[in-house]
């Protein structure tokens, strides 16, 4: 009995210091590796002529170190039909992986938090990607001689959208309208929103900066 | 402290009586104080997160740790009666394992360059539980069967925050809801002195989804909970004064 009676009394003390046990934790996870965005392929399809495509490669391969190469502009260009309509879709790659890696299923994967923002430059009206900083507005192969009474005639418009319960567009698929024929640029920009994606620009950080030739004739 | 001050009482004036007791108490009713190991059972105590876009929203990271349980029954057929419990549960916090393996899955789900996460409070209940029972002496021995039903009241569910990088963080709220619960057990009952006997039993709980709430969560991405189904078994000790 004196046995029982202590053994309920080690219990009893051993459920005491349970409760004062420290109840709180906390860990710091860093990220174990991320993919680079070598290469990026912007590629149209003219709605009323399949056979009627054009594809714009934007490239910065990355050197043994890890460090960005000078960005290969040589097929950065669009050429597009004046007054017309294209259905496009942009195709990320990681070179630096063997095989070839294919950003843009991870970037369909993780649509809830990345928007892509595309801006025709010249442009006589509002910025959807922020107005002129200087340098930062025009990324390579961009030059930065904008005139401002030229303008591009281009706009395009998002395609899918995202699985958030307030729905956001995405990027990776959009609609290209051409005007009269024109020339500038067309810049696009990945924006890594992770638990702040609203549908605008401001939130997050910048994964991608890319631009292209464009000429609309 | 007062149930655990009621129970050492109860058995320090079991001992002094215990070798005057008499034949066992017929009398099946009884009231009771029992305590013991509350262990984890089912989706409540896994401990993995899924992996990216199979995130696992159902694990509860719940521990094995105690019940305090005040029950009762009352025995209006020979050996058939209806018995009820109040029962205060406790099922721990989670640890360094846990909040790592969470602030891993948020690094990944999110592709951040890292996520910082902080887990407070512990899973503990009140669960108020009612149904039959049914008594068979044998000997000594009082075998009982009993099935209850009730509601489990959380007081508490771990808090747990996700920072990404340097932005606000979002919550997984601690919950304070009620959830529908049943528990079915078996036991036994041994007389130690004329009122008092010793108590031995094992009941399995199980509640329905525990609703959780989450605050500044903006996008859908990673582990992402909900609801928290809850499980476990009781394994106690106590004493019962018979009536």
């Amino acid at each position: 009995m004196k046995l029982k009676k202590t053994s309920l009394l080690l219990t009893l003390g051993a459920l005491t210091l349970l409760s004062a046990c420290n109840d709180e934790e906390t860990h710091v996870s860093p990220t174990i590796a991320n993919e680079a965005l070598t290469t990026v392929q912007y590629k149209l399809t003219n709605t009323t002529d399949p056979t009627d495509t054009v594809t714009g490669q934007w490239e910065q391969l990355l050197d043994n170190n890890g460090n960005p190469l000078p960005v290969d502009v040589s097929k950065a260009n669009l050429n597009l039909k004046a007054n017309s309509t294209y259905s496009a879709e942009i195709v990320i790659w990681d070179k630096t992986q063997t095989p070839v890696f294919n950003v843009s299923d991870e970037i369909k994967e993780r649509a809830n938090y990345h928007l892509f923002f595309y801006q025709p430059l010249p442009t006589d009206t509002t910025y959807v990607i922020p107005a002129p900083t200087g340098s930062d507005t025009y990324p390579d192969p961009i030059p930065t001689l904008l005139t401002l009474t030229a303008k591009l005639n281009m706009s395009i418009t998002l395609t899918d959208h995202d699985t958030n319960t307030q729905q956001y567009p995405v990027g990776l698929t959009t609609l290209v309208k051409t005007g009269a024929a024109s020339t500038g640029w067309l810049r696009i920009v990945l924006r890594h929103q992770p638990n702040v994606k609203d549908g605008t620009f401001a939130p997050g950080s910048t994964d991608l900066d890319a631009g292209y030739n464009v000429t609309i004739k | 402290m007062k149930t655990t001050s009621l129970f050492i009482s109860a058995l320090l004036l079991c001992t002094t009586t215990f070798l005057h007791a008499q034949e066992p108490q017929q009398s099946l009713s009884y009231i009771g104080i029992s305590v013991g190991p509350s262990i984890a059972t089912g989706d409540f105590s896994k401990t993995e997160t899924g992996t990216f876009g199979k995130w696992n929203n159902q694990s509860g990271f719940a521990k094995t740790a105690y019940a305090i349980n005040v029950e009762g029954a009352w025995y209006f057929l020979p050996q058939f009666g209806l018995t009820g419990s109040v029962a205060f549960s406790d099922h721990g916090s989670l640890n360094a394992s846990d909040v790592t393996k969470l602030g891993d899955s948020f690094t990944d789900a999110f592709g951040v360059d890292n996520s910082t996460v902080n887990s407070k409070n512990r899973y503990r209940s009140l669960n108020v539980m009612a149904g039959p029972t049914i008594a068979i002496p044998v000997h000594k021995f009082i075998f009982e069967i009993r099935g209850m039903a009730g509601i489990v009241q959380s007081l508490s569910t771990p808090r747990i925050s996700v920072q990404l990088e340097d932005g606000d963080p979002f919550y997984q709220n601690s919950s304070t809801a009620t959830a529908f619960a049943w528990q079915a057990g078996a036991g036994m009952r041994y007389p130690i002195c004329k009122k008092l006997q010793l108590s031995l039993r094992a009941d399995y709980v199980q509640s329905s989804d525990l609703s959780i709430s989450n605050s500044n969560r903006v996008n859908n991405a990673g582990r992402y909970v909900t609801k928290q189904p809850m499980s476990w078994i009781n394994t106690m000790i106590g004493v019962a004064y018979t009536l």
